[in-house]
C-alpha cells in the first residue's frame, strides 16, 4: 500500500526571499522541523510566519496528492492547496490539538475540493482531469504508461464520498479512524464506503484490463 | 463457504473490502480470525492475493508533484496576521479608532477656539468661591470614604481651574 509520511520535512524549492514580506518569528522562541504540529500551530496562532513555512515544507506535498486525486487536476489541486493553507492560518486560533493537524487541514482540503466538483456539476462540466485521452472510458486506454490515468479516471467515476475514502486510507495511509474524522462520518459509515468504493473501483479496472487484453 | 472461528470466506471478502489486503491494519480481534482462516482455507488466501493485487494496482496511478515554487506562492501570499501579545498591548482592532478620536478632538477644539466662547462664558454657571466653600464646609460633616463616582471626579476637574482665579 501506498503510504506518504506526511511527517517528514519536505525540500519544495522554498523562495526565502519571499518568506521576508511576512513576519517572522521573534528571535527569543527558536523554531527547528523538529517541533511538533500543535507547538507549531500555536506559533501559527500568533502570526509567526517562520512556523506557518515549516507546516507548509511538511504538509503540503501530502495534501496536495489528495486534492489531486479527488479532482484530477493539477492545477485546480493547487489552488485548493493555497486557500487550505491560508485558512489554516487565519483560523490557526481555533485550532484544538485534540485532533491530529492533518486531520484538520485534510477535512479543510476535502470540503474544498467538494465545492469545486459542486460547482463542476453545477456548471454542467464532467470532471476534467489533466491530460485525458480522447475517450474517458478506462478501457479505451491501451498502453501501459496510461495505466495510471485509467486508475484516476476510475477514481474520478466514483461518488465523491467513496473516493476521499479510498485516497485517505489507500493513498495516504490513513487509519480507518482519522479518514474518518476527516469526512464526519463514523467508522461503520467510512467501512461502508470503502467496501463500495473498492468493489465499483474493482469492477471499472477489470474493464481496462479486459480492454486491454483483447 | 469455509468457516473458521466464526469468519467464513463472504465474511472476509467483505472486510477485505472495508480494512484492505493489509491485516496489520485491521482490528487485533478481526486480524486474529482472519489469520486462522487464512492458515485453513486456499479460498481465503486466494482473495486475500486478489485484493493484494487490486492494491498495487491503485498504487499504479501516479500523482504529479507540486509545483516547485507552490509552497513558496502559499507563503508569500500570507496576509500579515497581529500577534497576539502585540495585539494585547494595542487594544484597539486597527489604528484607525484612535486617530479618528484624536481627530474628534481636534475638531472640537477648533469649533471651541472660533466659536467665540470665552473662559468667562465656560465657568458662568459655576457656583460662586463662597457657595464653594460652603459647599465644601458641609462635605466635611459628610462620610466622604467612598461617595466618589465618575461624575464627582470630572466636576472636580472643572473647579481646579476657577480656584486659581
Amino acid at each position: 500500500m501506498a503510504t506518504l509520511d506526511l511527517q517528514a520535512p519536505l525540500v519544495l524549492g522554498l523562495d526565502s526571499a519571499a518568506f521576508g514580506r511576512v513576519r517572522e518569528g521573534g528571535p527569543e522562541e527558536h523554531l527547528t522541523v523538529a517541533a511538533d504540529d500543535p507547538a507549531l500551530m500555536e506559533r501559527v496562532a500568533v502570526g509567526d510566519a517562520s512556523a506557518y513555512r515549516i507546516l507548509v515544507d511538511r504538509h503540503l506535498r501530502g495534501l496536495h496528492a489528495f486534492v489531486y486525486r479527488m479532482l484530477g487536476n493539477r492545477a485546480e489541486a493547487e489552488e485548493v492547496c493555497q486557500e487550505s493553507f491560508l485558512r489554516l492560518w487565519t483560523e490557526a486560533s481555533r485550532y484544538v490539538p485534540r485532533a491530529k493537524l492533518t486531520t484538520w487541514l485534510y477535512r479543510i482540503g476535502h470540503n474544498l475540493a467538494v465545492d469545486r466538483l459542486r460547482r463542476r456539476r453545477e456548471g454542467g462540466k464532467g470532471p476534467d482531469p489533466d491530460e485525458l485521452p480522447d475517450s474517458r472510458r478506462p478501457s479505451s486506454i491501451l498502453q501501459d504508461k496510461e495505466l495510471s490515468q485509467a486508475v484516476q479516471v476510475a477514481l474520478d467515476a466514483l461518488p465523491e464520498r467513496q473516493r476521499a475514502a479510498l485516497v485517505l486510507v489507500h493513498y495516504q495511509g490513513m487509519s480507518n479512524a482519522e479518514a474518518a474524522e476527516v469526512l464526519a462520518v463514523n467508522v461503520r459509515a467510512l467501512e461502508s464506503l470503502l467496501a463500495r468504493g473498492r468493489r465499483e473501483l474493482r469492477e471499472s479496472l477489470a474493464q481496462f484490463q479486459e480492454g486491454r487484453q483483447s | 463457504m469455509t468457516r473458521s472461528q466464526g469468519l467464513d470466506l463472504a465474511g472476509f471478502e467483505r472486510l477485505l473490502d472495508a480494512w484492505g489486503a493489509d491485516l496489520t491494519r485491521w482490528p487485533a480481534e478481526e486480524r486474529h480470525l482472519a489469520e486462522v482462516l487464512l492458515r485453513d482455507s486456499e479460498a481465503a488466501r486466494t482473495a486475500q492475493a486478489a485484493a493484494r493485487r487490486f492494491e498495487a494496482l491503485l498504487d499504479s496511478a501516479r500523482v504529479p508533484e507540486p509545483a516547485l515554487d507552490l509552497a513558496a506562492r502559499i507563503v508569500s501570499a500570507l496576509p500579515v496576521k497581529q500577534s497576539r501579545r502585540r495585539a494585547a498591548a494595542w487594544p484597539f482592532a486597527t489604528p484607525l479608532v484612535p486617530a479618528l478620536g484624536w481627530a474628534a478632538a481636534a475638531a472640537l477644539g477648533l469649533f471651541v477656539g472660533s466659536s467665540g466662547v470665552s473662559e468667562l462664558d465656560l465657568f458662568s454657571a459655576m457656583p460662586d468661591d463662597g457657595a464653594q466653600q460652603a459647599s465644601f464646609d458641609q462635605d466635611d460633616d459628610v462620610d466622604d470614604t467612598d461617595d466618589s463616582s465618575e461624575l464627582d471626579d470630572l466636576a472636580l476637574g472643572v473647579v481646579l481651574p476657577a480656584e486659581d482665579e
